[in-house]
């Protein structure tokens, strides 16, 4: 996978989508409520919007897996678990690829490697058992962008649609 | 905090190996019922523990450390944990994190008991 991190300011979301080489067209936004649980139904609305794209099922299935991932750091460390701070999801199409945008109000974020989790660590209880969430993501999309504008941040998770499947 | 979106259901196949049917979600809300499923799965004589993800809804980045969690009590135990029926994109999962290597997966209820004998 291929990720890129904003530096300073951070990238804005136009940047990213002129990064990302795309003529981007909105398939769907959602504002989901930050209550545990919820990033199901970011899935399942991503599901929706996207159910007229071309992706390969096991593909497709990632996606959507990185999505809830995504969705769920949104709500717990981005939103703290506000419900009246929603979670902002909006999907595009381009040509070659689609992107999911999940945009929350936690401030300036990167993503890091630092605490990637190691199964042995955790079984000898060196690490947590949790703290898969962004180890996921990054194994799972082919692109992952950091989006910093002001108060807000945002990942965008982007998959190839000519991608092999694995 | 929502209620757990899952069931599970305890079989005793001989007093060695236990299987926990899994039906729905296996995220943060499933650990009471993960952990009541196995301390009822679990004996003195148990020997193997066998998870049945056939009806397996949907799984998150949670659910796989309640799945870390129960296997470090089965290593205490001196139990294995096995698991058959996953799907492709879960089997995935367990590769990504490495669980396949701690957690033997089968494709059938059958294979699995034959290795946890």
């Amino acid at each position: 996978m291929r990720r890129v991190e904003s530096d300073g300011p951070g990238m804005s979301g136009a940047d990213v989508e002129a990064a990302a080489g795309g003529d981007w067209r909105s398939l769907g936004r959602w504002a989901i409520e930050s209550r545990p649980g919820n990033e199901r139904e970011a899935i399942e609305c991503v599901r929706d919007g996207l159910r007229n794209v071309s992706l390969a099922h096991n593909r497709f299935e990632a996606l959507m897996t990185a999505v809830g991932e995504a969705t769920m750091n949104a709500m717990e460390h981005g939103n703290g678990y506000q419900p009246d701070v929603p979670v902002q999801v909006e999907a595009f199409l381009a040509n070659h690829a689609v992107m999911v945008r999940i945009t929350d109000q936690g401030g300036p974020f990167t993503l890091t490697e630092t605490d990637a989790p190691n199964l042995e660590a955790k079984l000898s209880g060196l690490q947590s058992p949790r703290g898969w969430g962004l180890f996921l993501i990054e194994r799972l999309v082919d692109e992952a962008r950091v989006i910093n504008e002001g108060a807000e941040h945002a990942i965008a998770l982007i998959m190839r649609l000519d991608g092999q499947s694995s | 905090m929502p209620e757990a979106t899952v069931k599970m259901t305890v079989r005793h196949v001989n007093p060695a190996t236990s299987v926990i049917d899994i039906v729905g979600d296996v995220s943060a809300f499933a650990e009471n019922v993960l952990m009541q499923a196995y301390d009822e799965a679990s004996g003195p004589t148990t020997r193997a523990i066998v998870l049945n993800f056939t009806e397996l809804a949907y799984m998150n980045s949670s659910g796989i450390g309640l799945l870390v969690t129960l296997l470090i009590r089965t290593n205490r135990q001196k139990q294995r944990l096995l698991a058959y029926g996953l799907s492709d994109h879960y089997q995935r999962i367990f590769q990504l994190t490495r669980l396949n290597e701690a957690i033997l997966t089968f494709p059938s209820e059958e294979a699995a008991l034959a290795a946890a004998h």
